[in-house]
């Protein structure tokens, strides 16, 4: 008896050739229907009925969700790196611009390979997980945009920012990135509710946080009141975690996540108002300051608590990256990745 | 299955009703309603997915040929095709225009 997927004694004309790249195109769950299709093209005699079979088989494949989501993100992506590209065209000093590009192009790499089957990927099906990847990944996407604009148009210190600012940020934004790949990859041991109770914690704290700055400028020059809404946001997540999601490691995930969730936040939020606000940067210039320098200086001065804030969230990415990766749940059997 | 089946999808079920027991190719089964692969197939898999409808791979496929598709309604799908036939033939129940791909998803 011949199996299914034995294929096929079949003329290899131009429907069979386009038949195959439609079942190339399909997802995997999908590819028995593929068979299914060459199977029936092997019975199908007069060409024109042929391609219009295969032309509109290839059409099923083309609908396909999955096909259209990763065309999608393809695009996405190569339209981040063309965007960077063409973005730091007027910038003068080369080391830096390619610093820039070489930052999103390895944060793009990275989100390609957390889709792969491995430490960071596939995403986990479940729709609280794909969320808070999504999430994290555009908040990384916003401090991102928001380093690239700052330091495209700096015109003083390029060769620090270049060998230290781009770099340090890189690493700091390239761990934020795998902590939420890895804390949502299909192995993860971090469960939906986890996962939930993290994002809403991170989110409403960011936002008590946020609220009064924005209603009530200018930005705190301490960010004493910042480590206070990290520091309840975790414990809130602690709390509800082990609570709602039953053990001291489901706690400790969502715990986690809140802090990372919240510390990107404020961090993304308080950048954009120093980039597009200046009335928010607090005037902490010494009486001597020329006005021309003021704000510059003001800005200079006022971010540096807020930088330290990221390097915390950074630790607590890595400390979230470490967890959810060492403790990942074993592969089904039969299955090697 | 929540909510009511396109005319296309309609169409397939009661092709696949008229003669319950009997396996059907999908070739064969697009020529009868006239939908293209591109409709027919995505019918078949929503169908499929929700258990509505079995397949096998064509047991005795002669030497040198591929095994095809068969395609039967299960009971859940016969009861289905029954309840949502009846739905439409009541007075007053709203038709769609048939023919359109987009109304087969």
């Amino acid at each position: 008896m011949n199996r299914p997927g034995d294929m096929p004694a079949d003329r290899a004309d131009w429907a069979a050739r386009l038949l195959a790249l439609a079942v190339l195109l399909l997802p995997a769950r999908r590819r028995e229907w593929g068979q299914a299709m060459r199977a029936e093209l092997v019975q199908i005699e007069p060409a024109p009925a042929r391609r219009r079979f295969a032309l509109s088989c290839l059409r099923v494949s083309l609908a396909q969700p999955q096909l259209l989501a990763a065309a999608a993100y393809h695009l996405v992506t190569l339209g981040a790196i063309g965007a960077v590209i063409a973005w730091t065209d007027g910038l003068t000093y080369a080391p830096l611009r390619a610093g820039l590009i070489a930052l999103v192009t390895a944060l793009a790499a990275l989100s390609w390979l957390a889709r792969r089957p491995g430490l960071l990927g596939p995403v986990h099906p479940g729709r609280a997980a794909r969320l808070f990847r999504a999430g994290g990944f555009v908040l990384v996407g916003a401090v991102t945009l928001l380093v690239v604009q700052s330091l495209r148009v700096a015109s003083a210190g390029l060769a620090e920012k270049a060998e230290v600012g781009v770099p340090i940020l890189g690493t700091v934004l390239v761990v934020h990135t795998m902590a939420f790949a890895a804390v949502t990859a299909r192995r993860s041991p971090a469960s939906s509710r986890a996962l939930v109770v993290g994002g809403a914690c991170g989110v409403a704290a960011a936002l008590e946080c946020l609220v009064p700055i924005v209603l009530r400028p200018p930005v705190p020059v301490s960010n004493g009141w910042a480590l206070l809404t990290i520091a309840t946001s975790a414990v809130a997540a602690l709390l509800i975690g082990v609570n709602r999601a039953g053990s001291a490691g489901q706690g400790l995930i969502a715990a986690l996540c809140a802090a990372v969730v919240t510390t990107l936040l404020i961090f993304a939020a308080v950048s954009f108002l120093f980039e597009f606000a200046p009335h928010w940067i607090p005037d902490t210039s010494p009486a001597n300051v020329a006005p021309a320098d003021r704000l510059a200086n003001n800005r200079a001065g006022a971010e540096d608590p807020y930088f330290a804030l990221l390097a915390l969230g950074c630790l607590l990415a890595a400390a979230l990256a470490v967890v959810t990766t060492a403790t990942r749940r074993p592969l089904p059997a039969g299955r090697t990745m | 299955m929540t909510r009511r089946p396109s005319p296309q999808t309609l169409a397939v079920l009661s092709a696949l009703a008229a003669d319950p027991t009997r396996w059907r190719y999908g070739y064969e089964l697009g020529q009868q309603v006239d939908l293209r692969a591109g409709s027919l197939y995505p019918i078949l898999m929503r169908l499929c997915d929700r258990g509505l409808l079995e397949h096998i791979w064509e047991p005795d496929a002669p030497p040198g040929r591929p095994p095809r598709h068969l395609y039967r309604l299960t009971p859940d799908g016969l009861s289905f095709t029954a309840e949502t036939t009846a739905a439409v033939a009541e007075p007053g129940s709203r038709t769609r225009r048939p023919g359109r791909v987009r109304e087969a998803w």
